[in-house]
Parts: C-alpha cells; structure tokens; sequence
C-alpha cells in the first residue's frame, strides 16, 4: 500500500468507515511506515480541535416564529380540517342571501315602486293619492263647486287635471305647454314636486318627460276617464234628484203643491 | 413524520422541537450568521410544510432527507450571498457568549487570557471551516458536528460514497493547514 493511498484509507478509518479487510491492510502499513502513523495521530488531534466548537442554542425568536407561520399554514383550507368549516361558511352564506331575497320581495309587495329617474328621460308613476296644489293656470278653470281640503279628501272630487275645458287638451302636470314634450334637465325634478302634493283618487301620471312623447296618450285618456266618470255622477245625481221629486210629488199632489224637498225647481 | 403526513399537525412541531437545534448548528456553521441560520431554519421546516408529501419513509430516513433539504436551502443561499459582496460570507459574532469553545485548563494561566485564547481558537476555526468549498465545507461539517455515515452524506450531497471520502480527506487536509498551530 502506498502512502497517498494509505493517508486518504486513514481519514476514513477515523469515520469507521473501511472494511474489516481494509482496515487489517491499513494497520499493516502504519506499523511500517512513521510518517503514515504521524498522519493518524495528526487526523486525531485535528478532530480533537474541531470538537471545541460546541453547539450553539438558537434563541427563542426562532421557535415562537416558527409556530407563528405554522399557524398561519394550517390556517389555510385543507381537505382533511377544514371541510366541516366550508360547508357551513356556504350554508350559512346560501341562508343569508336567501333571507335577504325574502325580505326584499315583500318590500317590493308592500311598497310601490320607488320613483326612478334616469339622465335621459323620467317616467314617475304614482299608485297613491298624491297632492298636488294647482298650477295657476289650471285653478282658474277648477268648476269644482267646494275646494277639498287635501288631507281630509285624499279622493277629491276635483282635480286639476281631471276638470278641463272641453278641448280635451291634453293633461300635463306642470306649468308648461299644453303638450307633454321633454322638459329640459333643470326643470325636471322640480316639475315633480309640486304633483308629488295633488290628491288623486286613481293612479295618475305625475310626470312624463320622455323625448318620444310616449305616455301623453296615456296621460290623455286618463283625463277622458275622469271626465267621463264626472259626467257619469252627474248624471246619476240628476236622475236620483228627479226619482225624489217625483216622489215627493206623487204624495204632496193631493194638497196641489209641487215642492221640492231641496228647494230648487219643480221638476 | 408519518404522523404529519396523515394530518397531524401537531407532529411538525414535535419535529421542529427535535431538529431545530442541529439544524442551527449546521446552517450556522455553514454560512457563519445566527440570524441567517434561523432564517434557514424556518426556510427548511416551512418546505417540509408543504412538500413534506413528497418524503417517502421507505427509502431513507428522514434526518437524511432533512439534511438533504437543508443542504439545498444553504447552497441556494451561498450562491446567493456569493453575488453579493457587501453581505461577508462569514460575519463571525466574536462577542457572542454563546459559542462555547471548551478550552483545556492548562492553556491559559490566567481567565483573561483563557479567555483571549479561547476567542482566538473559535475565531480561527470558524475562519478556516469558512474557508473551505462548499461541497467539502458540507461534508466536513455532516461528518464532524452531525455524525452522519459516508452513505448519508453522499444522498445529502447527491454524489457517490468514493467522492465523499476525497471531500472529507481533502477538506482535513486544508484544515491541518490553517489549524496547523492550534492542533499542535
């Protein structure tokens, strides 16, 4: 055996790592060779040495860390922990939308729909008596014969809109011209408050402002209807007014008097 | 291990408890910084997490499988470091008390001077164990402070066993040069 050989089969015999038969070949040259034998005895010291370096202990930041981003880790999902936790996240999640979509739709039961506006054009439809003081131009031509108070008699005989002149002109809810065209911007919001106050006993279109004029043919033949149901009282009033008379007549007629309970013609 | 890998989650901390300290040593050894050795640390036990399914107990044990990580992780961060000049390789604490050298008492006449000797002899060990190459430096340091058999480290350090004699033969060598002094 060589002495090169023989150096590196030393450092290895230190570790214990050579055969049985190596180790018997590697004593056999030491014993013959003092510089080889120096260089075990070098080895040795040499991890003598090297055992002065203790171990260190890691401070404590080290461990508390540690389990601080473990934490953190089985904090995420894992299929095995957190399934349970999932489910009921959805459920719970699932149960609450749910109520929320009930409680909406009864809103939107209970409640009519809330007036929207848009930029470009605004259609407010109202289902409720709504108030509305009369516009100047149209009180003047009222041939209602007393005026309601508005909160007593939300069903008012008399409405602005619904008492018109024979033209049939076509109803529009604000001081503007007779045909409901499209009010400039600034006007709009302010066209709607004062027909936001008006009682009405039906459902009435407070504002229509749309650039197509589509809802004056509805805003029309409201004010037909109510025309034609004014026309339709009167008349029912006249006749019940001639059944009385006649009544009257047919028991006074004896005694030669025509009088009229109410005071008004003979008819 | 298999514990953890079933879904205990309380087994890797056991494991941390069990391996931080070698671990530290090893990574404080290798790259000479306390506070990038426990980086390291935490670094290797945060990939065990979430590739820990990927050991397989069958084929090796798992010290030898953490040190293979280990190695890994500290090879990465030399190259790193190696690029950039302004952090030294070797940043030696050289008023840490808590690197202990036991010292023979007949070194020093005097605890001042035991205690200059002793600094001085941690000072120079630390230097030429740092002065080694990485592969030699890693072996020399597995063999030494971890006990690890020729086989182990040549998995950790993905050679054959005849490579890992030569790297320990040769990083002994260097070492009796540097050391030349302090193992007389």
């Amino acid at each position: 055996m060589r002495c090169n050989k023989a150096k590196v089969m030393l450092s290895a015999a230190l570790d214990g790592e050579l055969l049985k038969s190596q180790q018997a070949a590697l004593e056999r040259h030491i014993s013959s060779c003092a510089a080889c034998a120096g260089e075990k005895a070098a080895l040795s010291a040499l991890r003598d040495t090297m055992s002065l370096w203790a171990d260190a202990e890691p401070s404590t930041w080290l461990s508390e860390s540690f389990a601080y981003k473990l934490r953190q880790l089985q904090g995420q999902p894992m299929k095995k922990i957190n399934r349970s936790r999932w489910v009921l996240g959805t459920a719970s999640a699932g149960l609450a939308t749910a109520m929320l979509a009930v409680v909406f739709l009864l809103n939107d039961q209970v409640q009519p729909p809330a007036p929207v506006s848009t930029p470009e054009h605004v259609t407010v439809v109202k289902t409720q008596p709504v108030k509305q003081p009369a516009p100047p131009d149209i009180a003047d031509k009222v041939i209602a014969p007393t005026p309601v108070p508005e909160a007593k008699n939300p069903v008012a005989p008399t409405r602005p809109v619904a008492v018109r002149p024979a033209t049939k002109e076509p109803v529009h809810v604000a001081s503007q011209p007779k045909k409901v065209t499209s009010i400039p911007r600034s006007n709009r919001y302010t066209e709607l408050t004062p027909r936001a106050a008006a009682p009405v006993s039906e459902p009435t279109v407070v504002a229509s402002i749309a650039q197509g004029d589509a809802t004056s043919s509805v805003t029309d033949n409201l004010g037909e209807a109510g025309l034609a149901m004014n026309e339709t009282i009167e008349r029912v009033r006249g006749t019940l007014r001639k059944a009385a008379d006649l009544m009257v007549a047919q028991y006074t007629e004896p005694i030669g008097m025509n009088i009229n309970p109410n005071g008004g013609e003979i008819l | 291990m298999a514990r953890f890998q079933a879904g205990d989650s309380d087994a890797m901390e056991e494991l941390f408890a069990r391996f931080q300290k070698p671990l530290f040593n090893f990574f404080y050894r290798m790259v000479g910084r306390r506070e990038t050795a426990e980086d390291l640390v935490q670094e290797t036990f945060l990939k065990l997490c979430r590739f820990g399914s990927s050991f397989r107990g069958s084929d090796a044990k798992f010290s030898t499988w953490l040190y293979s990580v280990a190695g890994n992780q500290c090879r990465d961060y030399l190259r790193y470091s190696s690029r950039r000049p302004e952090t030294p390789l070797c940043d030696l604490d050289q008023n840490s008390s808590e690197d202990i050298i036991e010292m023979p008492s007949t070194l020093g006449e005097s605890p001042v001077e035991e205690h200059l000797i002793r600094m001085e002899v941690r000072e120079t060990l630390k230097t030429a164990i740092h002065s080694l190459p990485e592969k030699e430096r890693t072996a020399i340091v597995l063999r030494e402070y971890h006990d690890l058999e020729y086989k182990e480290i040549a998995e950790v350090l993905g050679c054959p066993i005849g490579s890992v004699k030569v790297l320990i033969f040769r990083a002994r060598q260097r070492l009796r040069g540097r050391l030349g002094d302090l193992t007389a």
